[in-house]
């Protein structure tokens, strides 16, 4: 959050030309201090009796005042300043919706031959969407959409791919199915990272066997308890199964299974950490720090998912997620397999909405028909009405198999081919009554 | 020492040259009369006392008096070119170093006069430089200030709040001052500002609240179009409910000396008697982590958040070298919040007084000592001084309030054109000859039209209560409706 430290750093040193300002954004600083702390920023000014030093922590920036007397050492960047654009151009706006998180890129421009290339795909709308599509697991999101992004990703040179995660969760069965992408398809292809920004139940579960994740400051993670209806738990075989699921899961990803476990039940957890930092990770509350208590499930917030090396670090954007992964140059590609993914939650959520009012207005169509004088022009108009709603079902169920079962409540039927065939069955015989 | 507060508060802005101070005689200013109108300081000697420098650790420089030093506090006295005395404790884990008598001297310009009479000159010249007024300085700082008011969820909400950016925009504002001070009010009902226990409501507005984070933190930093990227500065009067978890979000907090900030307790009772308990500790902990996350974002400690929302989470506080340092148990100085259990659950005595700790509700006092709140200001004026802008600031009058407020209106009519819309609708009977039930079903579709116009626009304000359901639910059976209607006119036969 950079907004905050313009003018505070102008009301204190005084007066500092925007153009100044925007020229001394890209450096980095880093200032030892004689109690221990190392910290990242910039060196705003140095004086005979004080340095004023921004301190930058996963994108918010602090202004310190230090004596000489307190610091150890200073370490300069040799950063280029990151001047404007002379000519006033924008940059595109990273997080806009449909402009894509890779920016500029084009696909069919020359590659850099140092430059990591690196994609962001969205599991999720970010928050930048304002809420404009829904975020459940297995109606916006779903491993097909990731798995058609594959030959995009690999058309385009990408080696990096950050998936970028807000979602309240959704379907087991998607869980399943995105675990088995990421593990098998992605993994082996690309040096595979999730970027948290809220990842909870299967959009936790789901991509959960990458190894590598980082948080946003906001981010959090967990809450992965099973239950359907009205907060109703899986219990039994159901619940072993997918404590067992997540287990394989946590190996895939070498991350201690007692992490994800205290996410699915009840499990306390506590951690301790060594003078070499390594963590350790208990089922009960015996480590130096409690992070669940008993009774309670657990999420990771941001700041204990790096102090307990969950995370790797925390980045508000992507350039100090780019940092955070010690990635030097990096070039933003991508752009058809995230706009791929992107249209596929703006598609599913558009049936999401309408499917009701389909359906409802298919069985009114049926109704009308029904109530019709037999082979009257007016039960021929209806019928053929409900033939194309029906189409319609059809059409929204094919761009997403989960439809299949999420609408089921709609007409008290799996809306699977033989619900259609027998649909259209049903209005022949209407028809020709 | 309250007509020095009563003097800033009325008189730092925009115009006061410095923070340097006018008389080099300490007892003169700490035991002041207290005449009705505030006496002017005295004539400047001839050979003043240096100024002490003062050095916070945030970058803030205070040129002034130190007056009072103890072990924890520092209390300096401040005096600006126009006449207007200051005196404020810091805590001392605030300085990073106080320069005794570098801070020069004051320049020698004639002494401020008593306050007369609104059309004088001299007090035409304060409102000029009181920071409320625009000012053409080229170097003024622009403060854009946002007063959100009455209900969260209602009249705060993403519609307005996003044209109020926009036309924050267009100002290019180098600070926006978020001022909360909303009602403690749901869905039109509101709860005594006592009520520590609403988390409910409150964590059903959590969405909002993240949803307007989002627009005064990562759209400013990812828009190219915000050429100057203001700090964001909130100010809590009133933030109970859903509105607590918004203040979280900024690096600068401010606190009235009457703030509350709170109300978001009970969330581990939320959903008693539906489901399995782990079912139900899912959501707690999700919705938790989502509001802790805000204040992650802000730089702020999480575990308040947690004692704001969860009874039965036991917070203590020690302070060493005047940082907060925080224990998850009962163990450190200050008890923030105990775990509810009996014995140690609030009486209702304690609760109306604001003396439960099963949940907690910050103040203005203890926001400052966990370093939560910079400052504790009740006036623009002194906000504007403690963000260090009183002598140069431009206060930006433009859309902001109109914008809130006609939002609010509307919003309110547009639940009684809804009432009144399908009050017509239903008295719209479809009966008589073939052109009256034509006539009858084409008004009735239009009315419905107009229905589904009006939850479009208002949805994510509007009531539930005050039509009858939920607003996305309606439009999807207004929508089957005039099919229904559409298909029954062709039905009908003459």
């Amino acid at each position: 959050m950079s907004f905050s430290t313009w003018f505070v750093r102008a009301a204190m040193i005084g007066v500092v030309g925007v153009a100044a300002l925007l020229a001394t954004a890209a450096r980095a600083d880093t200032i030892h201090l004689k109690d221990g702390r190392v910290l990242q920023g910039r060196v705003e000014k140095e004086e005979k009796d004080y340095i004023y030093f921004v301190v930058i922590t996963a994108g918010v920036e602090q202004p310190e005042y230090f004596l000489p007397e307190q610091v150890e050492k200073i370490e300069r960047s040799t950063d280029a300043p990151q001047a404007k654009a002379k000519d006033g151009s924008k940059p595109a706006a990273k997080d806009a919706p449909g402009a894509g998180a890779t920016g500029a890129s084009k696909t069919d421009r020359p590659r850099s031959s140092t430059a990591t290339r690196v994609a962001i795909l969205n599991f999720g709308p970010p928050s930048g969407w304002q809420g404009r599509v829904g975020n459940m697991v297995g109606v916006t999101i779903s491993a097909k959409a990731f798995r058609d992004a594959i030959p995009l990703l690999e058309k385009d040179g990408v080696q990096v791919v950050v998936v970028r995660i807000n979602s309240g969760g959704g379907y087991s069965l998607e869980m399943e199915r995105l675990q088995d992408v990421f593990e098998k398809e992605y993994k082996p292809k690309f040096r595979t990272v999730g970027w948290v920004e809220s990842a909870i139940s299967a959009a936790a579960m789901g991509p959960y066997p990458i190894e590598e994740f980082y948080f946003m400051p906001e981010g959090n993670l967990g809450a992965c308890t099973e239950f359907s209806g009205g907060l109703v738990a899986s219990k039994g075989m159901r619940l072993e199964m997918v404590l067992h699921r997540m287990e394989k899961a946590s190996a895939m990803a070498k991350r201690d299974p007692k992490i994800m476990r205290a996410m699915q039940i009840m499990a306390p957890l506590s951690a301790s950490i060594d003078d070499n930092g390594e963590v350790s990770w208990f089922q009960d509350t015996s480590g130096q720090y409690v992070l669940n208590p008993e009774g309670q499930v657990f999420t990771i917030n941001a700041t204990d998912a790096v102090k307990f090396k969950f995370a790797k670090g925390i980045a508000a954007t992507r350039e100090e997620l780019a940092k955070a992964m010690g990635l030097g140059e990096v070039e933003w590609v991508g752009e058809a397999a995230e706009a791929s993914i992107n249209k596929f939650m703006d598609d599913t959520d558009r049936t999401e909405k309408r499917m009701v009012e389909i359906v409802q207005k298919y069985l009114a169509a049926v109704n009308f028909a029904r109530s019709s004088p037999p082979k009257s022009q007016e039960r021929g108009a209806q019928i053929s009405r409900a033939e194309q709603f029906l189409r319609q079902m059809q059409k929204m169920v094919e761009q997403n198999e989960n439809f299949q079962f999420h609408f089921a409540g709609q007409v008290g039927a799996v809306l699977d081919p033989a619900f259609f065939e027998a649909q259209k069955e049903m209005l022949e015989k209407l028809r020709k009554e | 020492m309250k007509r020095h507060a009563r003097m800033l508060a009325i008189g730092f802005g925009a115009g006061a040259i410095g923070f340097v101070a006018a008389n080099p005689s300490a007892r003169a200013w700490s035991e002041p009369p207290a005449p009705k109108t505030p006496e002017p300081p005295k004539p400047e000697a001839k050979d003043p006392k240096p100024l002490d420098r003062i050095l916070f650790r945030s970058g803030k420089v205070i040129d002034g008096e130190v007056i009072e030093e103890t072990a924890t506090t520092v209390r300096i006295k401040v005096v600006t070119s126009v006449g207007l005395v200051s005196e404020t404790t810091y805590d001392s884990s605030e300085i990073l170093k106080i320069e005794r008598g570098a801070g020069g001297v004051r320049e020698e310009k004639p002494a401020a006069k008593p306050a007369t009479p609104a059309s004088s000159p001299r007090d035409k010249k304060a409102k000029e430089t009181s920071g409320v007024v625009n000012s053409s300085e080229s170097d003024a700082t622009k403060v854009y200030l946002i007063n959100l008011k009455h209900e969260f969820g209602r009249d705060v909400s993403a519609t307005p709040l996003k044209d109020v950016m926009a036309d924050a925009k267009k100002q290019q504002p180098g600070i926006i001052v978020i001022k909360l001070d909303c009602e403690y009010k749901y869905m039109g009902e509101e709860l005594p500002d006592f009520v520590p226990n609403d988390a409910g409501p409150a964590f059903n507005q959590l969405e909002t609240a993240r949803q307007l984070s989002t627009m005064f933190t990562d759209d400013i930093r990812d828009d190219q179009d915000w050429t100057i990227k203001p700090r964001v500065v909130m100010w809590v009067r009133k933030a109970l409910g859903g509105a607590a978890f918004l203040p979280f979000a900024a690096p600068d907090i401010y606190y009235t000396s009457d703030a509350l900030h709170g109300g978001v307790g009970g969330l581990e009772t939320i959903f008693n008697g539906v489901g399995d308990k782990v079912a139900q500790e899912k959501q707690y902990s999700l919705r938790l982590k989502r509001a802790e996350g805000l204040a992650i974002k802000g730089g702020h400690e999480p575990k308040l958040v947690r004692a704001m929302a969860r009874t039965d989470y036991v917070l203590s506080v020690s302070f060493e070298g005047g940082q907060p340092v925080y224990h998850e148990d009962a163990s450190g100085d200050v008890l923030l919040t105990d775990d509810g259990k009996d014995p140690n659950k609030d009486t209702e005595q304690a609760v109306v007084r604001f003396q439960g700790n099963d949940t907690l509700t910050l103040n203005a006092d203890m926001a400052y000592k966990l370093g939560l709140s910079k400052g504790t200001v009740d006036t623009l004026d002194q906000l504007l001084f403690e963000l260090g802008v009183s002598k140069n600031a431009s206060m930006v009058q433009a859309k902001q309030d109109k914008i809130l407020e006609d939002w609010g209106k509307d919003v309110t009519q547009a639940e009684r054109d809804f009432r009144r819309l399908w009050r017509q609708h239903n008295e719209t009977q479809v009966q008589g000859t073939w052109d009256e039930r034509s006539r009858a079903r084409g008004k009735r579709i239009q009315i419905l039209k107009q229905i589904k116009a009006l939850l479009e626009r208002f949805k994510e304000a509007i009531n539930p209560r005050a039509i009858e359901g939920a607003p996305n639910d309606w439009t999807t059976q207004i929508n089957i409706m005039i099919d229904r209607l559409e298909q029954e006119q062709r039905r009908d036969k003459k």
